[in-house]
């Protein structure tokens, strides 16, 4: 495993206990979302990327219950968009730690990427099989 | 006591608004809202006696480091506190809000214990306290 997805899988398997309680562990399995939301938000400096992540609809609800105690599509979002821009704060803040750095808001998405080939997959699943993918694409590191 | 909080994320201000309200206790603080760094200063220049502002950075419109600029250009404003509860929160993004006049910096998703002791460097528990009593 390369040091860039450890750093990654790190930190998304400790945002997502963090702010969601959730727990999750990096997989190599391949396997679809189910009933996805997708989300992604841009990095714009100091160098430039994207991070996009798909989250089953269900956990995310389950997310919104145990922590705002509704399970209101609005908030359901909402939940997905804060768990993204709180992940990708966490990542530019390990990768750039002494660089001012800049990111885009969170921004959900009918659809995955088109173009999954031009960016590094990083798969985890709960305890209950269900699967999380995080799509990532730095101009720098990679 | 009056707390104006400014996110554009829903879940976050309503996190920030519990947290607040289990530290200050219930019914001690009334929460105002701001969805924008813009927003928030319409309101501010419309609302006054504020006790503490508590702001996310990355917000469209204006951002928290623009807003925190204008806040102490203004002379009726310039001196409410402000708490950033941030994404943005890495040494140097840390070292620029504070130079800006932040009085502190958490990360999102912030800690209890973090902004108890943020709101204890600000003696705004004895604030609280004090509002309790009338």
């Amino acid at each position: 495993m390369s040091a860039y997805k450890k750093i990654i899988d790190d930190i998304f398997v400790q945002t997502l206990e963090d702010y969601g309680f959730v727990e999750i562990l990096p997989t190599t399995e391949k396997a679809d979302i189910v009933d996805p939301i997708h989300c992604s938000i841009k990095i714009m400096m100091p160098y430039l990327g994207d991070l996009v992540i798909s989250v089953p609809i269900k956990m995310a609800e389950e997310i919104a219950v145990a922590t705002f105690g509704t399970a209101d599509q609005q908030i359901i979002d909402d939940v997905v968009c804060e768990l993204l821009n709180i992940f990708a704060g966490k990542v530019m803040e390990n990768l750039y730690p002494d660089l001012p750095f800049r990111i885009g808001l969170p921004q959900l998405e009918k659809n995955c990427i088109d173009t999954p080939e031009h960016y590094v997959e990083h798969m985890y699943k709960d305890p209950h099989e269900n699967y999380i993918s995080v799509l990532s694409r730095f101009e720098e590191v990679e | 006591m009056k707390v104006l909080v400014i996110d554009d994320s829903s879940t976050a201000r309503l996190f920030v608004k519990k947290m607040t309200a289990m530290i200050m206790g219930e019914g001690s603080v009334d929460f105002f809202e701001a969805d924008s760094g813009e927003s928030a200063f319409r309101f501010l220049r419309e609302h006054k006696g504020f006790d503490l502002i508590i702001s996310d950075v990355n917000m469209p419109e204006m951002s928290g480091f623009t807003f925190m600029h204008n806040l102490k250009l203004d002379k009726t404003l310039f001196q409410i506190p402000v708490i950033f509860v941030t994404s943005l929160s890495n040494a140097a993004n840390v070292e620029s809000l504070e130079k800006l006049g932040a009085r502190a910096v958490l990360s999102k998703p912030v800690k209890l214990q973090d902004l108890k002791t943020s709101f204890e460097n600000l003696k705004l528990l004895d604030v609280a306290s004090a509002d309790d009593w009338g």
